[in-house]
């Protein structure tokens, strides 16, 4: 009978073959999700150097945490998890804090904390803008936000993560994740009008001023 | 409320980012959606919300080292197990499991024992403690100041999120 080749196999079937011993699973593991946690470190560091460092340091700490994997998650989000601790602890090794400046108190304006205004103004990217103009905007921006609020918008905007997966990985409630995401937002708003304010519409009205008018 | 709706405006501004994000159990999406058929003003702060989406374009293509899979599996198997200690997945040791519970007591009793044994050793050696001024604190001032506060910073966020959740 034919026997399917490693790499169609599923990712539990993988893990078992790198934990009897056989290094072409694991290289095949590592294969299949190299590029998508690449494309996640890339939004901590610009040096390609540091990318390759961390998404390296992400897989030996899998390897050797490999038993501890539970079937009944998915691999991707037990890696994920992995990767985001070692961008963290990279970070502080670097003398990046990674929470740093998470609140600072003139932001603490609204419901949720944060500023209202900043939060009901229209920002689009100007229709001219090429995609990788639009991104290297994004990227800017996101560079100045805190970690914290940086990953879950990597996760939910770039990633295009469900919410129980950012959840899962994270280790918090999913009330939390929406919390942290409307936060994040807001904080990369008002990041952004302050960066780029020429990126700043006519403000719209709030649904009660306008059915007041 | 718009005329037809059976939904306020409030209730729907506070769906609006999830709704956006597609993350609404379908009974309330219909509500949602229902709702913006009639309310001109909420349709605006979903559009909103949907504009501000679209500066997160995917970024150009990475550029993965051939040969990468191959080099880190190589890695692996010779024994190598990163740079950074191993912080990641701490749930297979959660309290409610028998293994948790146990490392949860063995954690307490030791933090007991330790703090006994400071407790002894101050005053023990109370009468030899150097005064504050022959303290060199001054060297590493600046790095533990920013981790103090560093840690207050989070610690109040997560005040805070648990305080909404517990509002919600």
């Amino acid at each position: 009978m034919h026997k399917p080749s490693l790499e169609t196999q599923d990712d539990g079937l993988l893990v078992e073959g790198t934990l009897g011993g056989d290094p072409r699973c694991f290289e095949v593991l590592v294969g299949r999700y190299e590029r998508r946690l690449f494309g996640l470190v890339r939004h901590y560091t610009r040096s390609a150097v540091e990318v390759e460092d961390i998404v390296q340091d992400t897989f030996l700490k899998a390897y050797s945490r490999l038993e501890t994997f539970q079937r009944s998650s998915a691999f991707y989000t037990w890696l994920y998890r992995i990767a985001v601790n070692t961008i963290l602890d990279f970070m502080k090794r670097q003398g990046r804090n990674p929470v740093r400046a998470v609140e600072d108190p003139e932001a603490v304006t609204g419901p949720r904390g944060v500023d209202e205004t900043t939060e009901r103004k229209s920002i689009r990217p100007d229709a001219r803008l090429e995609q990788a103009e639009i991104s290297a905007i994004t990227r800017g921006v996101m560079e100045e936000l805190p970690e914290i609020f940086r990953t879950v918008l990597v996760m939910r905007e770039l990633e295009q993560m469900r919410y129980q997966d950012i959840a899962d990985v994270l280790q918090v409630s999913i009330g939390t994740v929406e919390s942290r995401l409307f936060r994040a937002r807001a904080r990369f708003k008002k990041r952004l009008l302050q960066l780029h304010p020429e990126f700043a519409a006519s403000q719209i009205n709030s649904p009660d001023k306008e059915s007041k008018a | 409320m718009s005329p037809r709706s059976s939904i306020e405006c409030d209730v729907v501004l506070a769906l609006v980012p999830t709704f956006v994000d597609d993350e609404v159990a379908e009974s309330v999406g219909g509500t949602v959606r229902r709702h913006l058929m009639d309310c001109p003003a909420c349709r605006a702060v979903v559009q909103e919300e949907q504009t501000m989406r679209q500066w997160f374009v995917p970024g150009p293509e990475v550029d993965v080292p051939a040969g990468f899979a191959a080099h880190v599996a190589r890695r692996a198997f010779a024994g190598d197990v990163g740079q950074a200690p191993v912080s990641a997945p701490q749930r297979e040791l959660a309290p409610d499991r028998p293994g948790g519970r146990v490392l949860a007591f063995s954690r307490a009793l030791v933090a007991v024992a330790a703090g006994g044994l400071v407790a002894v050793t101050l005053i023990l050696s109370g009468s030899d403690r150097p005064a504050v001024g022959d303290l060199d604190a001054g060297k590493n001032l600046e790095e533990a100041l920013s981790e103090l506060e560093a840690e207050n910073l989070s610690l109040e966020l997560e005040a805070s999120e648990r305080g909404e959740e517990g509002s919600r």
